[in-house]
């Protein structure tokens, strides 16, 4: 067995966990352990060094599978590495450090962390009271997901504008963060409505580059509303692309929402806005490798990029039990999501100082793609591309003032469309 | 039974809550007669009780909070602890809202679902997952 690149190592954490030995004193050196939002962040951030680039990685340690996983987090003097117990090989890891905003409080006395944490290099943050499908009798919740489980137990139910301004100033200021992705569940429809006074707010008060993701909307128009607002990036999770899987996991997409929908506004989206602004979530592991495949082209092929996840089997979610994916399909998934990138010109790894750790991103994937030609003129296309939108993304950082409604009717009638 | 409950904090936890409720009295009883032992974290502001049987190989991670939402609200929360050192994550399964006279099978069915490690199909029939209120330290 060869010891492996740091993508190769990047996944198979991701697959199998990984276990703390006593010898790591985690609570001086780590980042807050917080299950937050759909429940991805629930692991240790860490960062593999590489030469291509540092990868980002939040890995599952309280999971059942984690208890079995044959690597374990080691301190070895002031630095950290990743033992492998089949084989002994060690990877040296840098574990990064918790903000000191996490221990602070907004204003309104609530604990900034309990807002919103960085997962990765960005800050993210859950902005709606749970989501309805969590309501239902019986729940319609996504199997896979804790979103239900987490909002009131390890961040608060309810989100003030006025906190996250704070903490997105805390975290711009001392984390030096680029970028806030905001979520929320199902609101009958409502979504895109809860959204709006924080993408104003952030971009007047903060100025940061802000992304959304919420349940899509039949009212396509309020999509180019958000976009007036200042949203930068749009993300959709239909997480499955074979129909019977997104209905028999995704009870409540599929009764209140139907996938269909979801394909419109990823498409309405990708038509509205540059190429690469908008992503297309999905999970793999649950469905076959072959739907999964079939997603990443049909993202790419609209222009957006694959956020593909690898499923996690959540403490608490139904799907609590089922097995975590194997490490050969996820490297054929990957490897797929690079190459298909490639082959449609997404710009990826372009924005400045955005890391995910919840996700292999398609720029990490280049560890596990042949280093051909077709390789290189990618690379160096998206090394220009870098160069020249830096500029772009300093002027979408600015604060400035959105002289546009908050109500979106008031926003439809100055715009004159019609019903 | 419940551990330790000689001991003054254990005795002064459990004297202080008996008097907020018949419920409590009846899921203190129902410990003692089940054969499993249970302990109590006197630590803990609000009454936390947890119980030393094996799940899967493992130690029981399951844990009850018993605290007010409100006066006369009680509210039974289901959780595990984190494994990792120091870290104070807690990984919901939900909620029960008794009343202060429950009936003997919803007591039952506590005690079951933490004595199975909080198995899904163990799940209490009224247990609410989702719930609009944050829960205390």
């Amino acid at each position: 067995m060869k010891k492996l690149n740091p993508g190769e190592l990047q996944l198979d954490l991701f697959c199998k966990g990984i276990r703390i030995d006593e010898s790591c004193t985690l609570e001086e050196d780590a980042r807050l352990f917080a299950r937050t939002r759909a429940g991805l962040g629930s692991g240790l951030e860490l960062v593999i060094p590489g030469n291509l680039k540092d990868l980002w990685a939040n890995i599952p340690v309280e999971e059942d599978f984690a208890q079995n996983s044959p690597y374990i987090l080691r301190k070895k003097g002031k630095d950290y590495v990743v033992f492998d117990e089949r084989n002994s090989f060690e990877y040296p890891v840098r574990i990064p450090e918790e903000p000191k905003w996490y221990n602070e409080k907004t204003s309104s006395g609530i604990p900034m962390s309990k807002i919103g944490v960085l997962q990765g290099t960005y800050l993210g943050i859950y902005v709606s009271n749970s989501c309805g499908f969590w309501y239902h009798d019986p729940p319609l919740n996504c199997k896979f997901c804790t979103t239900g489980l987490n909002v009131g137990v390890n961040e608060v139910a309810d989100k003030r504008v006025e906190d996250v301004v704070e903490v997105a100033l805390k975290a711009k200021e001392e984390s030096k963060i680029t970028f806030v992705h905001l979520n929320t569940g199902y609101s009958s429809g409502k979504d895109p409505d809860i959204m709006a006074p924080y993408v104003k707010a952030l971009k007047e008060k903060v100025g940061v580059l802000v992304g959304l993701q919420f349940i899509p909307t039949k009212e396509l128009w309020k999509i180019d509303w958000l976009i007036d607002l200042g949203a930068d990036h749009f993300s959709f999770c239909y997480e499955f692309h074979n129909p019977e899987y997104f209905e028999k996991y995704l009870p409540g997409k599929f009764k209140f929402v139907g996938q269909k929908t979801f394909f419109d506004n990823l498409e309405y989206a990708c038509k509205k806005m540059m190429k690469g602004k908008v992503s297309g979530e999905i999970i793999a592991g649950v469905e076959p490798i072959e739907d999964t495949l079939k997603a990443i082209d049909y993202i790419t092929s609209l222009g957006a990029f694959p956020t593909v996840c690898i499923f996690r089997p959540l403490l608490g979610a139904d799907m609590e039990d089922f097995p975590s994916p194997s490490y050969e399909d996820m490297y054929t998934v990957f490897k797929h999501v690079y190459n298909a990138c490639r082959k449609n010109n997404i710009p990826i790894g372009v924005v400045p100082n955005i890391e995910v750790s919840l996700v292999v991103l398609p720029v990490d994937a280049k560890y596990l793609v042949k280093h051909d030609l077709k390789y290189y003129l990618y690379e160096w296309e998206m090394k220009i591309l870098r160069l020249f939108a830096y500029p772009y993304f300093k002027w979408r950082m600015r604060k400035r003032k959105i002289n546009v409604p908050l109500d979106p009717e008031e926003w439809k009638r100055l715009k004159g469309i019609g019903d | 039974m419940i551990l330790e409950k000689e001991r003054k904090e254990v005795m002064e936890k459990l004297e202080e809550w008996r008097k907020k409720g018949s419920f409590i009295e009846k899921l203190l009883n129902e410990m003692e007669n089940s054969g499993e032992e249970f302990w109590i974290d006197t630590k803990k502001r609000d009454l936390e009780i947890g119980v030393k049987n094996i799940i899967k190989g493992k130690p029981n991670r399951g844990r009850i909070k018993i605290f007010f939402h409100s006066e006369n609200k009680p509210v039974i929360f289901f959780y595990k602890v984190s494994t990792v050192p120091h870290s104070i994550d807690r990984f919901s399964y939900g909620v029960v809202l008794p009343s202060l006279n429950p009936e003997e099978r919803e007591v039952k069915e506590w005690i079951n679902f933490l004595l199975s490690g909080l198995s899904p199909d163990k799940r209490p029939l009224n247990l609410k997952r989702s719930f609009p209120f944050d829960i205390p330290e």
